[in-house]
């Protein structure tokens, strides 16, 4: 479904994403990870249409994104970025907003199937009891689940996510990405999701994509990326892996007093 | 969704009667004070004084005060959704710099004397597009229009142009040193039908094109990036309301001097009452900014009477006092 080939994309003089190739099936998850500055974003920015490769392509069904119509595109990429505001708007409004690339051509008011869309898309995420209130008056965790819930009215097979479990305690990062694994099954939705727990990118994942310093370093199922030597190396820190006794993926536990990330001795 | 159609409909009905409202009151009172009956009246009787005095005096004053406070409110949501900035205002940008620049330099070198009235609003006009020519293409690189160092430009070059307008009052004579300082303050009452008739239809006209971009105004709420994600055009969206913004202002300049306040104020109250969805906005805050000058414009025309205060003085003073009331009573509605 989407596909990236040769990818080179950043800003001139600045930050640049190199060589990057990946492909996304239909139903597939595959997770992001890597340190900080690693260009986690900025790949994200590339694949949403939002900053224009320097080389390569990147493809949706075949198509050069940048061929296709904002509007369709947006009714086929839903995006999650972080920040985001919307300051004062209400909840219910601002779920909404996710139909505009649904609107036909002279269409004013939203439809009922519209409503009833961004009224699932609230059921779904658990905040339909909260459309009344306003943005500002929420907590961070709600907020993500809000804007969750707009991409989700988008109504897209693609949905990229980029850090959505960032400001969330523990039972909703599980929540969402429960919920977000459910789309995926049921209605055959590809996930790009950024991720930092590397815990969470284990166990959600299909497959892992980890980055450094603009490059992909390694891709693949959980079991290839989540390896003691490999994370040292890119994250310059001491970790052990052991073995999900449930899931049995891999999961990673940090040792400290080994950080080589700014040490003083070296 | 029904409900809020109906709550919009009601919304717009409700700022509808208010502007006939004010229009009628408008009509009805002044130096020659008219009953309602009378003004009624009027409307058949051609050639009695009633006919004259609504027909010649009042009427052309009102419909330019609708046309012209209608447009400043409507640039004013327009560049305040654009720019997601409360502060902002139809004059931010410049364009009214532009334009008294334009009619000051004019007057400097008599031009209104040897061309007629038509002189002033045609210069204002031409100075006000010199203005958004300049903004523009100083605020874009490689195609991209950045919002904020649009709002820097615009700020930038009304200080440059209020600066050279100094200097042309400085070394301009007693009587063309009048006549600029009462059109910067502006006025209403020098028009005719024909100027009456250009920018009711510009002004309506623009509220009907700024509909097609009030989802896209809706999304750029949520900042660039997020619009663009949900299939905006933002480029283009935002380089056109700008033009359509622009233009307005400054037609509504060349008509009736720098009358403030009005594309400011009148948004945030609008907003206040009836939410931020531009797709009632718009419309709300062009009849309300209409209602709004047309009721100031007659509070300058009968406050000292037979004297007359610029309406300039009116909106500030009003605006102001109303806005800084809003703002202690509800802070949660002038945010953007």
């Amino acid at each position: 479904m989407l596909r990236v080939r040769g990818l080179v994309c950043g800003y001139r003089d600045g930050f640049q994403l190199r060589d990057v190739d990946l492909a996304v099936a239909p139903g597939e998850f595959l997770g992001i990870i890597g340190p900080n500055g690693s260009g986690k974003t900025t790949l994200v920015r590339a694949l949403a249409r939002s900053l224009r490769p320097l080389a390569g392509e990147v493809l949706l069904e075949g198509r050069d994104i940048w061929s296709i119509p904002p509007r369709e595109f947006a009714r086929q990429v839903a995006v999650v970025s972080q920040g985001g505001h919307g300051g004062p708007m209400k909840v219910e409004e601002y779920v909404l907003l996710g139909r505009i690339p649904h609107y036909g051509p002279f269409q004013f008011l939203e439809s009922s199937r519209d409503m009833e869309v961004a009224r699932k898309a609230m059921e779904l995420t658990g905040i339909a009891h909260l459309k009344g209130r306003t943005l500002e008056e929420m907590s961070g965790g709600e907020r993500q689940l809000v804007m969750l819930a707009r991409a989700l009215a988008q109504e897209p097979r693609l949905l990229i996510l980029d850090e959505p479990t960032t400001h969330l305690d523990i039972a909703h990062q599980v929540a969402v990405l429960d919920l977000v694994q459910r789309l995926r099954e049921e209605l055959g939705i590809a996930l790009v999701v950024v991720l930092h727990d590397l815990n969470l990118a284990s166990e959600y994942g299909q497959r892992l994509m980890l980055m450094k310093g603009g490059r992909v370093k390694v891709q693949g199922s959980p079991h290839e990326v989540i390896r003691r030597e490999l994370l040292r190396e890119v994250y310059g820190v001491e970790v052990v892996v052991e073995k999900h006794p449930l899931s049995g993926r891999p999961y990673v536990v940090v040792v400290s007093g080994k950080t080589e990330v700014g040490s003083w001795r070296r | 969704m029904e409900d809020r159609l109906v709550k919009w409909f009601l919304w717009t009905v409700f700022f509808l009667f208010f502007l006939l409202a004010v229009g009628l009151f408008s009509l009805a009172v002044g130096s020659t004070g008219l009953s309602l009956r009378e003004v009624f009246l009027s409307f058949s009787r051609k050639g009695s004084v009633a006919h004259s005095i609504v027909f010649q005096l009042r009427l052309p004053r009102i419909l330019l005060g609708f046309a012209v406070g209608g447009g400043l409110s409507l640039a004013g949501v327009i560049l305040q959704g654009l720019f997601r900035n409360p502060l902002v205002e139809p004059y931010t940008l410049g364009i009214s710099g532009g334009a008294a620049l334009g009619v000051s330099l004019g007057m400097l070198l008599g031009l209104p004397r040897s061309m007629g009235l038509v002189a002033l609003p045609l210069l204002g006009f031409l100075g006000a597009v010199v203005v958004i020519g300049l903004v523009y293409v100083l605020s874009t690189r490689k195609g991209v229009m950045r919002i904020q160092g649009l709002l820097l430009t615009g700020v930038m070059v009304s200080f440059i142009s209020s600066s050279l307008i100094m200097l042309i009052m400085a070394v301009s004579r007693l009587e063309d040193l009048h006549s600029i300082v009462f059109w910067i303050m502006g006025f209403l009452g020098e028009t005719d039908w024909w100027m009456v008739t250009l920018m009711g239809g510009v002004s309506l006209v623009a509220l009907v094109l700024s509909y097609f971009f009030a989802l896209d105004l809706n999304a750029l709420a949520l900042g660039e990036e997020e619009a663009r994600h949900l299939g905006v055009e933002v480029e283009k969206s935002k380089r056109l309301l700008f033009l359509l913004a622009s233009v307005v202002t400054g037609l509504c300049v060349s008509a009736a001097g720098i009358i403030g306040f009005v594309g400011l104020v009148v948004p945030h109250f609008v907003r206040m009452v009836v939410g931020r969805d531009h797709r009632i906005l718009l419309v709300a805050s062009f009849l309300c900014g209409a209602a709004f000058l047309v009721l100031c414009d007659t509070v300058a025309r009968v406050a000292v009477a037979p004297m007359e205060l610029p309406v300039g003085v009116i909106t500030g003073i009003v605006g102001g006092v109303l806005f800084i009331y809003a703002l202690t009573r509800n802070e949660a509605g002038v945010r953007m």
